[in-house]
């Protein structure tokens, strides 16, 4: 927050109707900023009323929380600065810096703290109280040079942290973590000396108002979260269980894949703390059970509850763990690393926070990690956070999923090939398993041979939506019979699921071929649920091998497409120029 | 010629307006103006000679073309009220005749409160390039009748149609004269503190009266209703409680309070009223104090002179913090007027107390209206956080 | 800064002319000007900060100094 735009929010917030909040900003220093800060930053968590910081006395920092402590308010916050332990330790007095002064001052910090610990302890019982420890850096005045630690200074520090954590300890003091403070405001830019000299006010602004935003954060905690759903491929292990077989699947510190693991470490924590843990994957369920299984997994089987694994689109899935849950959508994370899903999902539920799993940079993973612990973490815990796993809290309502609306938003652009053949559309062949029509292969020799038959035809179908390009996701190799055409083979990869390409691409090859029935050389192996779920879906009946899908039938049942079909320009090449087609690494 | 056209009166004038006009300069043009003018330069009016230059031909004379800038400034912009204060030209080219030439004229400058302003005009052959850049100084000339018309304009001039003067205690004897007076001017608003008292506002056209009783909690709210959004502009608070005798030891708590109120708090919500409801021109706000405030304190009317002395106070800070709003507020303090709370004052007293004022007479109601009327002009609109005694030289 | 100043009144506003412009109202004025211009204000940068008109001349100095 900018100073002009605290100023402003701090006069526009006192004209709000109702009883003011009051806090006591206790310091010794000129609060100023730090002053204005607060106010906004306290105006803000605290909408619908108007807010109101009391100061005291300059350089009376102990005075200042004993006069809070005699006017009830509804918050104090302490902000210690070392100028308070001693004034020998600002750079407003002149005191000296003479060695021998230094131990007077060791032993004077000492007791000045123990002075305001009772103080801050007494206050504390009735009014919730914040307190940052010294932000300032200790003025040059010790013996040894200034990269030296040296022994006062260490005993000063370490007079501090006894302080805090003997404050720690009661309930309602809250400390502010000087490790949070660092990572938002260096330790080398906190220091204003020009304003401290001209009227007390120690704190660049920058400095003042992360100080400001964090003394409120422990006033007004937000509340804790209660429910987290996580995606399983590339976001809890590296990999795809239902491509890569869930043995192939990892999160280990020799493949690089160690994130992973601290992100399962993380989610074992939470569900220590009480946090509900759920599974929204698109996956086989006896895929996920298997991996789930695995005896590696850093997080217990039995945390997870429920697992909604299925071909479902992922707000579905949420919807049904929500309604498990019986929790809002306002207390709970999502976790997934696509942007798609995390769109679809927020489509659906506007509160829900969606967070991206960054599975390709461990850096981010970290950001991850402490943002979870800001939105679930407890100062402690209670045995009802435990039991909540299994027992159901009260109701709210959630908003009804609609992939309709979402997929009519994501600009989908399908762009299609014709007898364009390359190696990826062989690889897609032989790779994919789950969206597969027979999982039967082919060799290069095979693909040679198919390519070089007149009757062939060859559909690839490239993806891209406003989340970006997916490349080149489906492919259909097909023949021309007397009887009619039929499919021999036909993939998509896994990644395009739920937008409805597969249905695209057979209004796509209807189109084409002028067909008024369409024969597929289907066969159930024990991977391609999602084609089974798909013909069943289109056909109105379970499909049997070789079935014909006639027009009229798929017409009827195909739901409404949103993506724009373009077709590529190069198509029908002459069929034996297929054969010496060889454009490799085509990325169409 | 070219044709008179309606020719601007410099009301309308602004910077960027332009006016043009064509001319056909001839042979029998330039040997004119050399005849008129005297210059009977060869290179002017000898071809013979003027082949022999590196010009090749004869020339127009520069001073011919300032001519031609005088003509668009005298007949097309400004026109018929311009008066020439300054020439400043250039010749970039010279100019052969015969030619057709276009006379070109800009306002570069003109500041309509001096009067002041700058053409700037070029003159060159269609088709070619410049041959005199000239620019000249303009004023307006006066009209003797608008001048005079003018002048007593300023002097009491109106401002915006509909904005009104307030006149607080308009029954009271300095009130009632101001009304009169202004009614003249302004839309006025008479607010007296009991109905019907006068007879004379009511034959005023332009007077509307209203009661405002000061003990009213909702005083400030009835002004509000009746007056319109920018519709204010003056404010002169003559409304005065009965002075109450005594020093401040015998003044009742409540008296004295109650007067204090119409030299501070009343004053103040008065301001914000202006505030309120001012108009684009500003506000006036002016308090009747008295001399028996800060200049001559009277011990029997404690009560009266300190918050007569009050409302002077009040004035100061009440004007520097309204300035930016161009509002003034000042403070009349007259000396003895016979009238209102001094209509009983015998012819004694009246002799008395003209006898302390050099001038030698009392002040008269329309010394203060006079006094008025400046404060309430536009001229006065520097003039604020002043305490202006009437009082005839009195020291 | 003066949320009760209207817009058409800054540019005659001064310490002279607004109410609320104290000692505080200058420190914080400080910090703002500071913060969107990216400079430091120095002591002697202190007398110019009487008016709008002064400071706004004083930073069109302090701004084109620093790009010069």
């Amino acid at each position: 927050m900018k100073l002009a735009d605290a100023l402003r929010q701090a006069n526009q917030q006192a004209s709000r109707p109702g009883n003011a909040l009051r806090v006591h900003l206790t310091c010794g220093i000129t609060p100023l900023h730090l002053q204005t800060f607060l106010t906004a930053h306290l105006a803000n968590r605290v909408a619908e009323r108007p807010v109101t910081v009391e100061t005291g006395a300059f350089g009376d920092l102990l005075g200042n929380i004993e006069r809070a402590r005699r006017d009830p308010a509804d918050g104090i916050a302490v902000a210690i600065e070392w100028s308070d332990l001693d004034p020998r330790l600002g750079f407003r007095t002149t005191g000296g810096w003479a060695p021998d002064g230094l131990a007077d001052i060791v032993s004077g910090a000492a007791s000045r703290l123990n002075a305001l610990e009772s103080a801050i302890v007494a206050v504390a019982d009735r009014v919730p109280v914040s307190v940052s420890l010294p932000t300032l850096p200790l003025p040059p005045c010790f013996r040894p040079p200034t990269v030296h630690a040296a022994p006062h200074a260490l005993a000063l520090r370490e007079a501090v942290w006894a302080f805090a954590a003997s404050l720690a300890d009661h309930p309602g003091i809250r400390v502010v973590d000087p490790q949070s403070l660092d990572a938002e405001s260096p330790p080398g830019q906190r220091l204003d000396l020009a304003r401290d000299l001209q009227c007390g006010f120690p704190y660049r602004v920058e400095h003042a108002n992360t100080l400001a935003e964090r003394l409120t954060a422990l006033l007004w905690p937000a509340t804790p979260k209660k429910g987290l759903i996580t995606d399983l491929d590339n976001t809890l292990w590296c990999g795809i269980a239902g491509e890569d077989g869930v043995d192939a699947l990892s999160w280990h510190l020799d493949r690089g894949d160690h994130a992973f693991a601290l992100y399962q470490q993380m989610l074992a924590s939470l569900a220590d703390l009480g946090v509900l843990i759920g599974v929204a994957s698109r996956n086989d369920p006896n895929v996920v059970e298997q991996a789930l299984a695995r005896e590696d997994l850093l997080v217990p089987r039995d945390t997870f509850f429920p697992i909604e694994a299925g071909w479902a689109s992922k707000s579905e899935s949420v919807a049904r763990i929500l309604d498990a849950w019986n929790i809002g959508p306002q207390d709970v994370v999502f976790v997934d690393d696509s942007a798609m899903e995390r769109a679809e999902v927020a489509a659906a539920f506007p509160n829900l926070e969606c967070l991206a799993f960054p599975s390709d940079d461990d850096e981010s993973v970290l950001a991850l990690l402490n943002t979870l612990r800001d939105r679930f973490g407890k100062a402690s815990e209670s045995t009802e956070d435990r039991l909540r796993r299994t027992s159901l809290q009260a109701a709210s309502a959630r908003s009804a999923a609609c992939p309709e609306v979402f997929l009519a938003a994501a600009n989908a652009e399908l762009r299609m090939s014709w007898n364009v053949p390359d190696a990826r559309c062989l690889d897609l062949i032989n790779k994919t398993n789950q969206f597969n029509l027979n999982g039967r292969r082919q060799d290069e020799a095979e693909w040679r041979r198919r390519l070089a038959d007149p009757s062939t035809f060859l559909l690839a179908v490239s993806y891209r939506d406003k989340f970006g390009p997916l490349g080149k996701i489906a492919v259909v190799l097909g023949r021309q019979t007397e009887t009619g055409a039929v499919l021999d083979s036909w993939v998509m990869s896994c990644r395009a699921f739920a937008r409805r390409i597969e249905h695209q691409t057979l209004m796509a090859l209807f189109e084409r071929l002028e067909a008024d029935a369409i024969r597929l050389a289907f066969e159930p192996t024990n991977r391609n649920g999602p084609m089974q779920e798909f013909l069943t879906a289109v056909t109105g009946q379970a499909p049997t091998r070789d079935l014909t899908i006639p027009r009229g039938v798929f017409e009827v049942r195909c739901p409404r497409c949103y993506g724009k079909v373009i077709w590529d320009e190069r198509t029908e090449r002459a069929a034996d120029t297929l054969l010496l087609d060889r454009v490799s690494g085509f990325a169409g | 010629m070219p044709k008179t056209l309606d020719m601007p009166r410099g009301t309308d004038l602004s910077v960027g307006r332009s006016a043009e006009f064509e001319r056909e300069v001839t042979a029998d043009d330039v040997r004119r103006f050399a005849e008129l003018s005297g210059d009977r330069n060869p290179l002017h009016v000898d071809p013979a000679y003027a082949a022999t230059t590196n010009f090749g031909g004869c020339i127009v004379h520069g001073a011919y073309q300032v001519g031609l800038a005088s003509c668009l400034a005298g007949m097309h912009l400004p026109g018929q009220r311009v008066l020439l204060t300054s020439t400043d030209a250039r010749f970039p080219a010279p100019l052969h005749y015969p030619a057709r030439v276009r006379v070109r004229g800009e306002i570069t400058a003109w500041n309509p409160e001096t009067g002041a302003g700058r053409l700037r005009v070029t003159v060159g052959p269609t088709g070619g390039s410049i041959t005199a850049d000239i620019l000249l100084g303009f004023t307006l000339h006066e009209f003797k009748t608008s001048r005079a018309r003018a002048s007593s304009a300023t002097a009491t001039s109106r401002p915006v149609t509909g904005a009104a003067v307030l006149v607080t205690g308009a029954s009271g004897g300095i009130g009632q004269s101001l009304v009169e007076s202004l009614a003249k001017y302004y839309p006025v608003l008479a607010a007296t503190h009991t109905e019907g008292t006068n007879d004379a506002e009511k034959q005023q056209p332009r007077v509307q009266t209203l009661t405002l009783d000061f003990c009213d909690p909702e005083w400030m709210d009835q002004l509000r209703a009746v007056i319109p959004e920018h519709g204010l502009y003056g404010i002169i608070h003559c409304a005065w409680p009965g002075a109450a005798q005594g020093g401040l030891l015998t003044t009742p708590s409540d008296v004295l309070t109650r007067q204090m109120a119409f030299g501070t708090t009343h004053l103040v919500e008065l301001a914000r009223l202006m505030v309120d409801r001012i108009g684009p021109d500003g506000g006036r706000l002016i308090a009747i104090g008295s001399t028996y405030g800060t200049r001559q304190p009277r011990l029997n009317l404690a009560g009266y002179s300190l918050a007569k002395a009050a409302l002077e106070h009040t004035v100061r800070l009440l004007a520097a913090e309204l300035a930016l709003r161009n509002v003034t507020v000042n403070a009349l303090c007259p000396s003895f007027v016979p009238t209102g709370m001094n209509r009983h004052a015998d012819e004694r007293r009246q002799k008395l107390e003209a006898a302390s004022i050099p001038a030698g007479r009392l002040c008269r109601t329309s010394d203060i209206a006079a006094a008025v009327e400046w404060l309430l002009s536009p001229g006065a609109s520097f003039t604020s956080g002043q305490v202006i005694a009437l009082n005839g030289g009195q020291l | 800064m003066f949320p009760d100043l209207p817009a058409d009144q800054i540019p005659r506003a001064s310490v002279s002319a607004v109410a609320q412009w104290d000692s505080l109202a200058t420190l914080n004025l400080v910090g703002v000007l500071e913060e969107e211009f990216q400079i430091r204000l120095g002591a002697d940068d202190l007398p110019s900060l009487l008016s709008f008109e002064l400071i706004r001349d004083r930073l069109s100095e302090r701004v084109y100094a620093q790009n010069a």
